[in-house]
């Protein structure tokens, strides 16, 4: 862990003024400012500049779909779900396993994994059939044991989908799920991670929440897409609207503003 | 690089100890059709065991003076005495009087560019004895041939920043010297026609206080400068922009080079019409010699560290015959750098290829009809080349494919176009630009439909093969302003924003696509490294951005006007890494 927030400083270090918000040290703190409505979205200029010594290839196709899921494997993940029999986790991993099969072939999937061995990227944005292979055999292995380092793992996901963006100039789809139950560390409120990327960047953000309250940064009406994954029905729903399609069309007829 | 690196050493020299100096007033010349400057007699070519040939101050001529044995004297054992050739070497950069000598019969060659040889053509032509046939293309300018323009005002704000800036400016350049086709043809596809900008002539190119570079500093009504690279590095202060100091002309700024430009300045050897139909056999075998000693010569110099003995001959006999100095080896190697040899595939391309838009019958018209705009024809006139027969030259030599290579490192340029993208400066280095529009939620673009806008962007690729052509899609913003209007939430605006970005990126790519189709149509070979797509779209609107938004079209045309794909040409010669290595 101290190795990553060590990273993490000497990124934000590189990337100046750009850089995604430092690790929140308020202490699960709800603060949600900086709404889009209040300040509207500028990604223009996204993805910042690849580090250097860190500059990747161009992608063949700038234009591919990107999904990429954090899923929560903490302790608490291993209790029941609230209003249901099953275990969160075991409800967590069938679904990704559907999810998995629904993503479309050509698009990448990565998955990264918080639990007792810490913040993994258990399988890299990639797509074909071994992506996918690797995928269901990743989330086989999950085990719920350990922290919940949210801002942390938020973070790094954030940070592979937009080295993923830099290969492919900022054109393209970047979808990012998080399966979780929201209780996050001491010091790993998402808050500003959240509200940084939604600002700056067009990756969008669903949540697969288990019983999480409107306060928090992860169920923020109208700028996260929250589901209740409180049965399995209800989380495949949720993880539907990771790949739900955006509207691409133009007006017909001029229509004064 | 092209002639009298010494003589502006000694203009240098001279300045320094005049101390403090007052701009001199500058005297322009007249540049009347050659065909009223010149009355002379037309006379039998003479003949004789050894033929004059002329060269002129140029890296092209390198390779010639390399064919004969590194001597002005045609040497045992050099490429032109094996091919049975006798020459008498010859530099003259008067281009008035090397037309006289021919005309005169004392050499029945003349060595220029195109554009020369156009200017030429009417007086030449007066006598079918010297009707000038153009036997051979050596070289294209490699970026040794400047635009310099004023790009800021005395007060710093900005004055010519594109090509349609110079409609109606003044420009100055030598007269009857190797710029003015150059000039013509960019000037043409800026503002419509040469005679929408007012000319000044100059007597000398370079070296004198008669130049185009001295007309830049001294004179402020010229805003514009057809210079060589070293008068173009000092009036810039180094390639930058004019700080006034030193010989740099303030808030000057180079606007293009040959390198972005590589098919302005043919360099080219023409035979009299007499002569050729005498000689016929002589004249092929001088061609192929030129040709063998083209390649022969890249040979040397790419392995000079092996063979630095023979290469260190042909550049110290290169400096002494072209700069009259055998010292002045480095500035020989920099007119060498200068000139990019064509060599055989290049030829049978300029001579034989009907497709190539750039080619001999194209080009002569170009030129022809940008000259009689400002009064140096008097009317098309018709130019004759020697219609080889293509396989029997390619005899002995290895370079005869012809297959070239992308000019572009892909990834790379498209790094550059999006940085420029990002930081907002895609229209710093811009040439040229124009629009296309398109329809509500249309994905196609047919060629028939946009077959004049196609045809203009394949002709400015291959007219400025060294520039990036960005093809830049927009979308239409009014589906996003509408949603936000309505309320909708920020998710559903976000990826609105997202999809018309990369609406907007596969648009630009469909055209691009149709583009290189229609040019295939046409027999036509696009170097697609070229053209780079950029999608920019909901935030480049024509009316626009109100705050991180685009603001709300007021009218239908507006709205209409925001549908566009976009052509821009741009400059990068700054970016390098861009650029394959030749």
């Amino acid at each position: 862990m101290k190795g990553i927030i060590l990273l993490l400083v000497l990124a934000v270090t590189v990337w100046g003024c750009d850089a995604p918000p430092t690790q929140s040290t308020s202490g699960g703190s709800n603060d949600l400012s900086g709404s889009l409505s209040d300040q509207s979205q500028n990604t223009a200029a996204w993805p910042s500049p690849a580090p250097k010594g860190k500059e990747v290839q161009l992608a063949a196709n700038v234009l591919m779909e990107n999904y990429y899921i954090v899923f929560d494997g903490s302790g608490s993940m291993d209790e029941k779900a609230c209003g249901s029999n099953q275990k969160k986790v075991v409800v967590g991993k069938q679904a990704l396993r559907e999810f998995a099969k629904t993503v479309p072939a050509g698009a990448n999937l990565g998955l990264l994994v918080f639990s007792r061995d810490g913040i993994r990227e258990v399988v890299p944005l990639g797509s074909g059939p071994k992506n996918r292979e690797d995928f269901a055999r990743a989330v086989e292995n999950i085990r719920a044991d350990g922290g919940t380092p949210l801002y942390s793992a938020i973070k790094l996901a954030y940070e592979k989908l937009e080295e993923q963006a830099r290969r492919q100039l900022g054109y393209g789809v970047y979808r990012m799920g998080v399966v979780t139950d929201g209780e996050a560390n001491s010091g790993e409120d998402p808050t500003s991670i959240v509200n940084f990327m939604l600002k700056n960047s067009p990756v969008t953000l669903t949540t697969i929440g288990f019983c999480i309250g409107e306060k928090h940064s992860l169920n923020q009406p109208g700028r996260v897409t929250y589901r209740e994954a409180r049965d399995l029905d209800s989380l495949r729903q949720g993880l539907k609207e990771v790949l739900a399609e955006s509207p691409v069309f133009d007006a017909t007829v001029f229509e004064k503003q | 690089m092209r002639k009298f690196a010494i003589l502006t050493a000694l203009v240098v020299c001279v300045s320094l100890v005049g101390g403090t100096f007052a701009a001199p007033t500058m005297k322009y010349v007249d540049a009347p059709p050659l065909s009223q400057a010149i009355n002379t007699q037309v006379g039998e070519v003479k003949t004789g065991s050894t033929v004059q040939l002329p060269l002129i101050t140029w890296g092209g001529d390198i390779a010639t003076i390399y064919a004969n044995g590194n001597s002005r004297a045609t040497v045992k054992g050099s490429i032109f005495e094996k091919e049975g050739l006798n020459f008498k070497l010859f530099r003259e950069d008067d281009f008035k009087k090397q037309v006289e000598m021919y005309m005169r019969g004392e050499t029945p060659y003349l060595r220029g560019t195109m554009g020369m040889i156009n200017m030429a053509v009417e007086v030449l032509n007066r006598d079918p004895r010297t009707k000038p046939v153009v036997v051979y293309q050596m070289t294209e300018s490699n970026g040794g041939d400047v635009l310099v323009v004023r790009a800021f005002d005395d007060k710093g704000n900005s004055y010519i920043k594109t090509a349609k800036d110079l409609c109606g400016k003044t420009i100055a350049l030598q007269a009857y010297g190797p710029h003015v086709d150059f000039l013509s043809k960019f000037i043409t596809d800026s503002c419509g026609s040469m005679a929408k900008v007012n000319l000044k002539w100059t007597k000398d190119l370079t070296g004198t206080d008669d130049t185009p570079a001295a007309a830049l500093r001294n004179d402020r009504k010229v805003d514009a400068a057809m210079v060589i690279i070293p008068d173009a590095m000092e009036l810039t202060s180094g390639g930058n922009v004019g700080t006034g100091a030193e010989k740099s002309a303030k808030g000057t700024k180079i606007l293009l080079t040959t390198k972005t430009f590589p098919t302005a300045i043919a360099d080219v050897y023409v035979v009299r019409a007499d002569y050729f139909q005498a000689h016929r056999a002589e004249v092929e075998k001088f061609v192929h010699g030129l040709l063998t000693a083209e390649e022969s010569l890249r040979d040397l110099v790419k392995n000079k560290g092996s063979r630095s003995a023979d290469y260190k001959k042909t550049f110290t006999a290169s400096a002494e015959i072209l700069l009259d100095s055998d010292k002045a080896v480095a500035d020989a190697e920099g007119l060498y750098g200068d000139a990019k040899f064509v060599g055989y595939p290049g030829n049978v391309k300029f001579f034989g290829d009907a497709n190539y838009l750039r080619n001999f019958d194209k080009r002569t018209a170009e030129i022809q009809n940008a000259f009689a705009a400002i009064g140096l024809l008097s009317k098309r006139t018709a130019l004759d080349h020697a219609k080889w027969d293509y396989n029997r030259l390619k005899a002995g030599l290895s370079n005869v494919a012809g297959v070239e290579a992308p000019k572009f490192e892909k990834d790379e340029v498209a790094k550059v176009i999006d940085k420029k993208q990002k930081q907002g400066t895609l229209t710093e280095g811009e040439l040229f630009s124009f629009e296309v529009y398109f329809q509500p939620n249309q994905n196609s673009f047919s060629a028939e439909a946009y077959a004049e806008s196609f045809a203009r962007v394949v002709d400015l690729a291959a007219t400025y093969g060294g520039a990036v052509i960005t093809v830049e899609g927009h979308s239409d913003p009014l589906g996003y302003l509408k949603g936000k209007k309505s309320g909708e939430s920020d998710v559903v605006l976000s990826r609105t924003r997202q999809a018309a970005k990369n609406l907007s990126m596969a648009r630009a790519n469909a055209v691009r696509d149709s583009v290189i189709a229609y040019a295939k149509r046409k027999g036509i070979t696009v170097d697609a490294s070229q053209l780079v797509v950029v999608g920019h779209g909901i935030n480049k609107p024509k009316n626009g951005m109100c705050g991180n938004d685009p603001c709300a079209p007021k009218t239908e045309q507006e709205w209409r006007n925001n549908m566009r794909v976009e052509f821009r040409i741009i400059q990068i010669e700054a970016e390098s890494s861009a650029f394959k290595p030749l």
